[in-house]
């Protein structure tokens, strides 16, 4: 659990500077003396704490890279991946022109871009094609995708939707 | 695509809790007058900032890492002023 460490240390930090502010917050409260302390700047300060816990929130519960770093066991499966991978791939093999996607597939895949095929245009001499689609088992076309590009064999991806 | 507004967001909120700093620095660098500042908790504040940008350089955000660091400055001043003040007066 990488996770826990940074939450260990920013909790301590927290502690810690919340508990450098409760001498003055203590002094206030029993000599109801605050003459001394800036009415703007305590609003100022006020106004960033607000605004901190805000960040907080976007932080903690949008942003995608930190979601990521607390897995779920189940999401782990492959199997898991299967159904959107699917989906990704028929869609950009339907529409080659979509190159966000294309490039999106073929990061998913480990495979390079060029070696993508719009659906229905195979060529002969390119090398073998390999199906992807709803009834292709995932992790074997992941695997066969794998030992293509390490042995370096050219091959071409093709939908079946 | 990243949502670019939680970074803005930060270093707004960065910007208002720093400078509100600013003021303490500026005076007790100007009149030299540390006697109302608590040694004790400007080394909490010291250790506190410095395991804040510890926090955020392992989550990657820039205003926790930025202003911080900033924090860490302006209190290390006050400090310095603090604890040069008490040693002019132990010496007379």
């Amino acid at each position: 659990m990488e996770s826990v460490v940074p939450m260990l240390i920013g909790l301590i930090a927290g502690c810690l500077s919340t508990y450098s502010f409760v001498p003055q917050v203590v002094k206030c409260w029993r000599t109801g003396e605050t003459a001394a302390i800036s009415l703007r700047m305590f609003a100022v300060r006020t106004f960033g704490l607000l605004l901190w816990t805000g960040y907080g929130l976007a932080v903690g519960s949008l942003r995608p890279g930190l979601q990521r770093a607390q897995p779920d066991p189940e999401l782990n499966h492959p199997r898991a991946e299967a159904p959107r991978i699917t989906c990704l791939t028929s869609r950009q093999f339907l529409a080659p022109e979509d190159h966000r996607n294309q490039q999106k597939a073929c990061r998913l895949h480990r495979i390079r871009s060029q070696s993508m095929i719009p659906f229905g245009q195979l060529e002969i001499g390119n090398g073998p094609s390999v199906s992807c689609g709803a009834n292709t088992n995932p992790i074997v076309f992941d695997r066969i995708c794998k030992a293509a590009s390490e042995e370096s064999i050219p091959c071409r991806v093709r939908a079946a939707p | 695509m990243e949502a670019w507004w939680p970074t803005a967001l930060g270093v707004i909120a960065g910007i208002c809790t720093s400078f509100s700093f600013l003021p303490q620095v500026i005076k007790a660098w100007n009149d030299g007058d540390t006697e109302a500042i608590s040694r004790r908790m400007y080394l909490v504040s010291l250790v506190a900032f410095g395991l804040w940008i510890v926090h955020g350089l392992m989550i990657a955000s820039m205003p926790v890492v930025l202003f911080n660091g900033l924090n860490l400055l302006f209190a290390g001043i006050v400090l310095a002023l603090k604890l040069r003040g008490r040693g002019h007066e132990m010496r007379r």
